[in-house]
């Protein structure tokens, strides 16, 4: 896998992990949502953003071997959660698309 | 430092901050001798070793120093295992010399 | 009188987060500029004009090796080291270095790569470039004591690391937590939020820092194992030959294009330095590297040489050869060398460098914010640690925090200015802009201590986003150079630094924004004088 576009798929999958999680959290879900999570949903978005943050780690072993691989997901975790704490109180909402935004905007032209 | 009022409680902080930054740095040394007699490889190598892992154990004397109930105990602290791995390393170098 | 671990641990978060964050703060931000010494010194050398250099060929080689051994038996015959830097894709030139001896001052030149004549002062922008910054980042320009000072900070950085994690309540209700337009609370927010999202990177910057210079720092094995002699424990520790003694007899140096074919033939890469070590006596040694091949094995973190061979420069001898790529020493040797590389990003690419470089800036900002929130507390109630003194030292650590935080910012983004607007032909040019430097960054503090805190804040960060987004303007101005003409030509680096320094003045910008509207809440309240609260804030006992 080509580094730089790893650079940006991991990135993503890092962020989607992460709001996940912290939609499983009662006090992020009410701010992106309404209201608490329902129990079974709680432990689904649980379920996700750990797979996510898995399934990341394992991405850039491909990109980069398992030498430097884990590095970079170290990195790449710190770098969205710094993204998506810092815009969290400012643009709830456009936090919670961007997971869905941003990888549709960075990743095509990839592929042109 | 914020300075406290009575003079005891000055001496017992300086007391405190020269446990972490002396007190700290010995034991961290000392502790890298002895790890080196201990760590299973050739001696160039132990040393190395040794030496990577004694700052943590800087870190941890100095978050000890602090955390102790009592400056005499923070000295306490970092004296009886610094001696404990003094003597050890002394018996493991005459034990070596001998053999 | 016994109070918690989390009360202890409150005090030595505060107290000794406090004196060094300064320090911390220089270390972090110039380290972190540091990640792109390269780019920085691409730009500051306008080495985006010269274009890329064509590939050199054997002879051309041989040629400058030739020209550079002349310059160096002309100026220095006895030497403590010579050497000679090839024309390579980032210089077309051939760099001399040498020392007469151990204790004399390192000279350099540059010469012409084709005549071999000494180029003057003015041809180039003579400049440490990025260097500068890597330099402040470890030792300060100060040589040993710098480099104790940073250790220092540095073990400073790891115990407020963990008295943090103590006395931070809630790490994980609170990961995702940042809270805005809140005052104390949201500096508080901000700190923790930047300190536990980077904490894996700053445990880790931190420990490999100090593992660096490991046997500085604690040599006590080495002492009492190796009778002090770093000498015999290094050349076994690496399996390399011990560097030879002086023997304080003349010797002829023999031609060394010779040994560099020698050497690229040995390593099977095109050489980058020849170095002699103690030219002109019986000892000399010849050693040949080879230039470093950043696409060569890039997935591996450690061990990845230029490769080198080593030649006895009077029999000819080969002493040594190592190829690339390859590794030496044992397994705890490796560890420490995965260490350092791990700290100087040296894998990876630009996509590490990045990552390396966000963080480091988080951990810039964590540091600022922590200074920050100490006074943000205070200006709202005074905590009266110091007495009488109390106000006169709150007044001091407000000053030293903008000339450290803002003056420092302000002094590395004039930096770049220096360097463009500091004539071509005077003397010791690299030097000059380093003290130029030195002196925007005091001047920042004698205008911290002259203005009140709130105008020397906004001040010195109104002049940080100017002159940031100013840059690519002077450029212009004073090169003809600029940000479009850059990408267009594909030059990265170039217009990398100007559209990072449109980004950070734009950042300033936001900060002024900021500061104007929470104005009124920052003026200083006097301090009270109430007993209970020095004996709250003392702590202490």
């Amino acid at each position: 896998m080509d580094p730089h576009f790893a650079l940006y798929l991991v990135f993503f999958v890092c962020y989607a992990g992460l709001l996940a999680l912290s939609l499983a959290m009662d006090r992020h879900h009410s701010q992106i949502r309404h209201g608490k999570p329902a129990p079974l949903l709680r432990r689904a978005l649980r379920l996700a953003g750990w797979s996510l943050l898995a399934l990341a780690l394992w991405l850039c072993s491909l990109a980069w071997g398992w030498a430097i691989g884990p590095v970079a997901w170290f990195g790449l975790l710190s770098t969205a959660a710094l993204g998506f704490v810092f815009l969290l109180p400012y643009a709830p909402r456009f936090a919670a698309w961007l997971a869905v935004v941003g990888p549709l905007l960075a990743l095509p032209p990839f592929f042109l | 430092m914020s300075v406290p009022s009575p003079a005891h409680l000055r001496l017992a902080l300086g007391s405190r901050v020269l446990a972490a930054v002396g007190g700290g740095y010995a034991l961290a040394s000392v502790f890298s001798i002895w790890l080196s007699y201990l760590l299973p490889a050739e001696l160039p190598e132990a040393v190395l070793g040794a030496t990577l892992f004694s700052f943590a154990v800087y870190t941890a004397a100095v978050i000890w120093a602090f955390a102790a109930a009592s400056a005499a105990r923070a000295w306490l602290g970092l004296l009886l295992p610094g001696a404990a791995m003094g003597l050890m390393a002394a018996a493991l170098q005459l034990g070596g010399a001998a053999a | 009188m016994k109070q918690t671990l989390r009360q202890s641990m409150s005090w030595l978060h505060t107290w000794g987060g406090l004196w060094f964050t300064w320090i911390l703060f220089a270390i972090f931000l110039t380290g972190t500029l540091g990640v792109f010494d390269d780019p920085i010194s691409h730009w500051m050398r306008e080495q985006g004009k010269i274009g890329e250099i064509a590939p050199s060929t054997v002879d051309q080689r041989s040629r400058a090796v030739e020209l550079g051994q002349r310059h160096l038996a002309a100026v220095s015959p006895r030497a403590d080291f010579w050497s000679i830097g090839l024309p390579g894709d980032e210089n077309p030139n051939i760099r001399v270095f040498w020392r007469a001896d151990e204790d004399a001052p390192f000279k350099q030149a540059q010469l012409d790569p084709l005549t071999g004549a000494e180029l003057q002062p003015g041809a180039s922008r003579e400049t440490e470039g990025g260097h500068h910054f890597v330099h402040m980042h470890f030792e300060f320009h100060a040589g040993m004591a710098g480099i104790w000072i940073v250790g220092a900070a540095t073990m400073a950085m790891l115990v407020a690391l963990v008295s943090g994690i103590i006395v931070h309540k809630k790490i994980f209700a609170d990961f995702f937590t940042f809270r805005p337009g809140k005052g104390q609370r949201s500096w508080l927010d901000g700190h923790n939020a930047l300190g536990v999202l980077t904490l894996p990177f700053l445990f880790v910057i931190s420990y490999t820092g100090l593992t660096i210079f490991w046997a500085t720092y604690m040599p006590a094995g080495v002492l009492a194992r190796y009778d002090g002699s770093e000498d015999a424990f290094f050349a076994r520790l690496s399996e390399e030959p011990a560097p030879r003694p002086l023997q304080h007899i003349d010797a002829l140096m023999p031609e060394l294009a010779p040994l560099m074919r020698r050497g690229e033939a040995a390593i099977g890469r095109e050489a980058s330095f020849v170095v002699v070590e103690h030219a002109g006596d019986r000892s000399a040694a010849v050693r040949v590297f080879g230039r470093f091949d950043p696409d060569a094995e890039n997935d591996r973190l450690v061990g990845r040489g230029s490769g080198s061979a080593l030649y006895d420069a009077i029999t000819l001898e080969t002493l040594d050869v190592q190829l690339p790529n390859t590794v030496r020493g044992g397994s705890v040797l490796q560890t420490q060398r995965t260490m350092n590389a791990l700290h100087f990003v040296r894998f990876g690419g630009y996509p590490m460098k990045w990552l390396y470089f966000i963080c480091g800036m988080a951990a810039s900002a964590m540091l600022a914010t922590g200074a920050i929130l100490f006074m943000v507390k205070r200006r709202k109630k005074s905590a009266n640690e110091f007495g009488a003194a109390t106000a006169r030292v709150y007044r001091g650590i407000e000053v030293l925090n903008v000339a450290a935080i803002a003056g420092l910012i302000l002094a590395c983004a004039a930096y770049f200015w220096i360097n463009r607007l500091l004539p071509l032909d005077v003397a010791e040019r690299g030097t000059r802009e380093i003290l130029l430097f030195f002196a925007v960054w005091l001047a920042s503090l004698a205008h911290a201590a002259l203005r009140p805190s709130l105008a020397a804040w906004r001040e010195q960060l109104a002049a940080c986003a100017l002159l940031c987004l100013g840059l690519p303007l002077l450029n212009l101005a004073t090169t003809g150079d600029w940000l479009v003409a850059a990408l267009a030509r594909g030059d990265g680096e170039t217009a990398g630094v100007e559209l990072s320094a449109i980004g950070f003045g734009l950042i300033f910008l936001a900060m002024l924004r900021q500061l104007r509207r929470r104005a009124p809440t920052l003026t200083v309240d006097r301090p009270e004088t109430a007993k209970t609260a020095a004996i709250d804030a003392i702590g202490g006992r």
